[in-house]
């Protein structure tokens, strides 16, 4: 190990912090674009490793967040070839929209993921662990039914009306936040 | 742009994504959730608000995975702060050994390329893959008092299934086809696989169930066809031919019924029929207990992998006093975010203690049994042996996700000096052990034993350098699958690790692609002894430690012949 070359300590100690802090944006920008888990794994594992190898090519103090996207975004293109045959890849001018759009809610997605560890603390546990073990790794609807003891079309039923009182919780959670801003009015209690 | 959406198109907008997301989206549905993302700004911010949910909720629900669901979710309702500890903890603590270690390579880059003679040589496989394609249409998950029909194939747990009979004299087990459907199969039966959603049941007992992705799914019998249209039902075929068709939930269509091609009966929820020959059948009494039950299988699997696991663990107590085992590694964390990997071997270096970095626990060979899942290329184990060793004998519980390094790291040393041993994989399917001579490299190779078969099941990888039989073997699941002579490297080569890594490399002063080698997949036993092990010891050990009970494929014919 060469830890004694101090003038890149500070450039290492520099990318470290912002992969740490910023992995889950990234992962969140790949998923909407290829919303299955391993697949945007896959894809945000080729991206840390361009990142790592192309960091010196990133000016400090820019957008990390975008800068990290584009490298993303090159890498969902790449897959494209293996997802072609899939369903769940949009065509290409769909994609540039999405990303487009993305690009404009950067701080409101953080909001709603920070608001989200509340929402999931008011559900009730039944729902709670339905949800949760869903979206464990490597885990489906199939296992979230099974540990529920429900059939599957329950269970998928279940998991929509679980996400969509999530949906509406954040949304109520981050127009507290701020008041003064206009989102979506669809908030409803969680019961 | 910037238009909000009425009510009702929230709702069948979200409707759309949650199709997207369970994967259960028709191509019509897909093309109008497509269309109206291309057309409506205010739609695409619902559709990024909507898979948002979903991306956090991963995130969320991967804080839970180390801690087997229930206990966890228990105290994250007593308290918001469990809920984000480990999750934080987990990266604070995380964030000092990366900086130090996944970007030493970094660092290094920078440093040009200078060292080329460290890797092993790279004329072979450079641009060759795991062997193998997958030709299967269905996976064997789950089995009970299993026992294979005489001459049958042989499938173990995990398997892939290509198109074929499946045969078996007596137990049930799950087979989960590619299309989404999953029977329980209860001996005596004889299913044909035909594809990813049809099979013929010659006889037997089948349970079905079967999801929205999935229907349509088929099981032809010699005198009709069912057809699911959704959820579970059950079928028993005699070899005299008659037969019970059982609808539990949903409907399912018979056609063909009584010799007749274009006769089509539906049976819904809670009817049954008994149906022989060209008779048309009688309507019997719906009893889903007639047929294997998914639960019980849970049972009978659960109590039986516990017994499994509590034998390995009385037998790793045992392994632990054997004096040659310097490093041993049982995965056995106190707390789901340890963070230090304690040697439970005889070794009595603190370095050996391993430094976790970036690799999340996660679940092993057996429920209840922890693991350590290595995913990005900053996963990694650092671990210090200091000291000098003749013999060495290498053993992992691993289960790869997948190879896809051109050389993939088991327990590299940093250093590539004289006397240095790598031990890694090749993504050609290959095991290595690599030791640097006096000047010269020896790698020693298997043959391509691992392949695309092998991806995603655990197997146990095993590597012993022997000085006096001059020889190296590769073994994996206690079958000895090569040796090669060492005789051309001094046998008398101090052998010697210093800093090292599990599951990935960190090479002072290289760089390049070949130096990027983290493991990919789950390592849940590690050991390694200062002495050869000779095959029988190995073969124990994996008897021992094997996941599951199903009968294993003979390896007899298999064996190679040196």
């Amino acid at each position: 190990m060469n830890l004694d070359h101090p003038h890149h300590e500070d450039s290492r100690a520099e990318l470290v912090g912002l992969l740490t802090r910023n992995q889950r944006k990234i992962f969140a920008y790949i998923y909407t674009l290829v919303p299955h888990r391993a697949d945007a794994e896959d894809i945000l594992q080729e991206t840390s490793v361009t990142i790592y190898e192309k960091f010196d090519e990133f000016e400090s103090g820019t957008d990390f967040v975008a800068w990290a996207n584009r490298i993303a975004w090159w890498k969902v293109k790449a897959a494209q070839q293996k997802f072609a045959r899939s369903k769940v890849v949009f065509n290409e001018e769909v994609m540039e929209a999405v990303v487009a759009t993305v690009g404009t809610m950067e701080e409101e997605m953080s909001d709603r993921h920070e608001a989200l560890g509340s929402c999931l603390k008011k559900l009730n546990e039944r729902d709670r662990r339905m949800v949760l073990t869903r979206y464990e790794s490597g885990s489906g609807v199939e296992r979230a039914a099974a540990q529920a003891g429900r059939s599957r079309p329950a269970a998928y039923k279940a998991l929509g009306r679980i996400r969509q009182l999530l949906l509406d919780c954040v949304t109520n959670e981050v127009h507290k936040l701020e008041p003064e801003q206009s989102v979506d009015r669809r908030s409803q209690l969680i019961s | 742009m910037g238009e909000e959406l009425a009510d009702a198109d929230i709702l069948k907008l979200s409707a759309l994504c949650d199709e997207l997301v369970e994967g259960s989206i028709s191509a019509a549905r897909h093309a109008e959730l497509e269309q109206w993302l291309a057309a409506d700004e205010a739609a695409r911010r619902h559709y990024v608000r909507v898979l948002g949910l979903s991306a956090s909720l991963h995130e969320y629900a991967g804080e839970f995975e180390s801690e087997e669901g229930g206990a966890a979710i228990v105290e994250f309702s007593k308290s918001g702060e469990m809920f984000r500890w480990p999750w934080k903890a987990r990266l604070s603590l995380a964030a000092a050994l990366v900086a130090s270690l996944f970007l030493g390579a970094m660092l290094v880059r920078e440093e040009g390329g200078r060292d080329q003679s460290r890797s092993v040589a790279e004329t072979d496989g450079v641009n060759s893959e795991v062997r193998g394609q997958d030709d299967g249409v269905a996976v064997l998950t789950r089995a009970s008092g299993l026992e294979w029909a005489d001459g049958a194939t042989q499938y173990r747990l995990g398997d892939r299934i290509p198109v074929g009979e499946v045969q078996i004299a007596s137990g049930t087990v799950q087979i989960e086809f590619y299309s989404g459907a999953t029977v329980i199969l209860e001996g005596p039966a004889s299913l044909d696989i035909r594809s990813a959603n049809e099979a013929f049941c010659h006889y037997g007992k089948v349970r079905g169930n079967v999801p929205p992705q999935a229907i349509g799914f088929t099981v032809k019998t010699p005198e009709y066809d069912l057809v699911d249209l959704g959820t579970e039902f059950g079928i028993s075929v005699d070899k005299n031919g008659s037969s019970e068709v059982h609808v539990f939930e949903g409907k399912v269509e018979l056609r063909g019924v009584g010799g007749d091609a274009k006769t089509t009966m539906g049976l819904a929820a809670g009817e049954a029929m008994r149906l022989k020959g060209s008779a048309t059948g009688a309507l019997i009494g719906m009893d889903p207990a007639l047929f294997p039950e998914s639960s019980l299988l849970d049972d009978v699997d659960g109590a039986r992998a516990e017994s499994r696991f509590q034998k390995w663990k009385a037998f790793s107590n045992e392994l632990k006093n054997d004096p040659s085992l310097v490093a041993y590694y049982t995965f056995e964390p106190e707390r789901s975010w340890d963070r230090v990997l304690h040697n439970q071997g005889q070794g009595d270096a603190p370095g050996l203690n391993g430094a976790i970095v970036g690799a999340k626990w996660t679940g092993g060979r057996w429920p209840g049994k922890k693991a350590l899942d290595f995913k990005s290329p900053a996963d990694r184990v650092r671990l210090i042996l200091p000291g000098e060793f003749k013999a060495l004998t290498y053993g992992a519980w691993v289960r790869i996700d997948g190879l896809d390094r051109l050389w993939v790291s088991l327990l590299l040393t940093d250093d590539w000096k004289t006397g240095s041993p790598h031990w890694q994989l090749e993504r050609t399917g290959e095991m290595i052990l690599g030791v640097r001579g006096r000047g010269d490299d020896h790698n020693f190779y298997s043959k391509k034993e691992i392949g695309f078969k092998d991806l995603g099941r655990w197997m146990f990888l095993a590597t012993v350098f022997d000085p006096d039989k001059l020889e190296v073997r590769h073994l994996i699941d206690g079958r000895q699958v090569s040796w090669e002579s060492i005789v051309e490297l001094d046998k008398r080569l101090p052998l010697k690790f210093g800093a090292m890594e599990m599951g990935n490399y960190n090479p002072p002063g290289a760089t390049g692609s070949k130096n990027v080698r983290n493991f990919n997949g789950r390592i849940d036993e590690f050991m390694l002894f200062d002495r050869a092990l000779s095959v029988e010891e190995l073969k124990e050990i994996f008897q021992v430690g094997r996941p599951d009970a199903v009968a294993q494929k003979k390896y007899d014919e298999k064996e190679l012949n040196f």
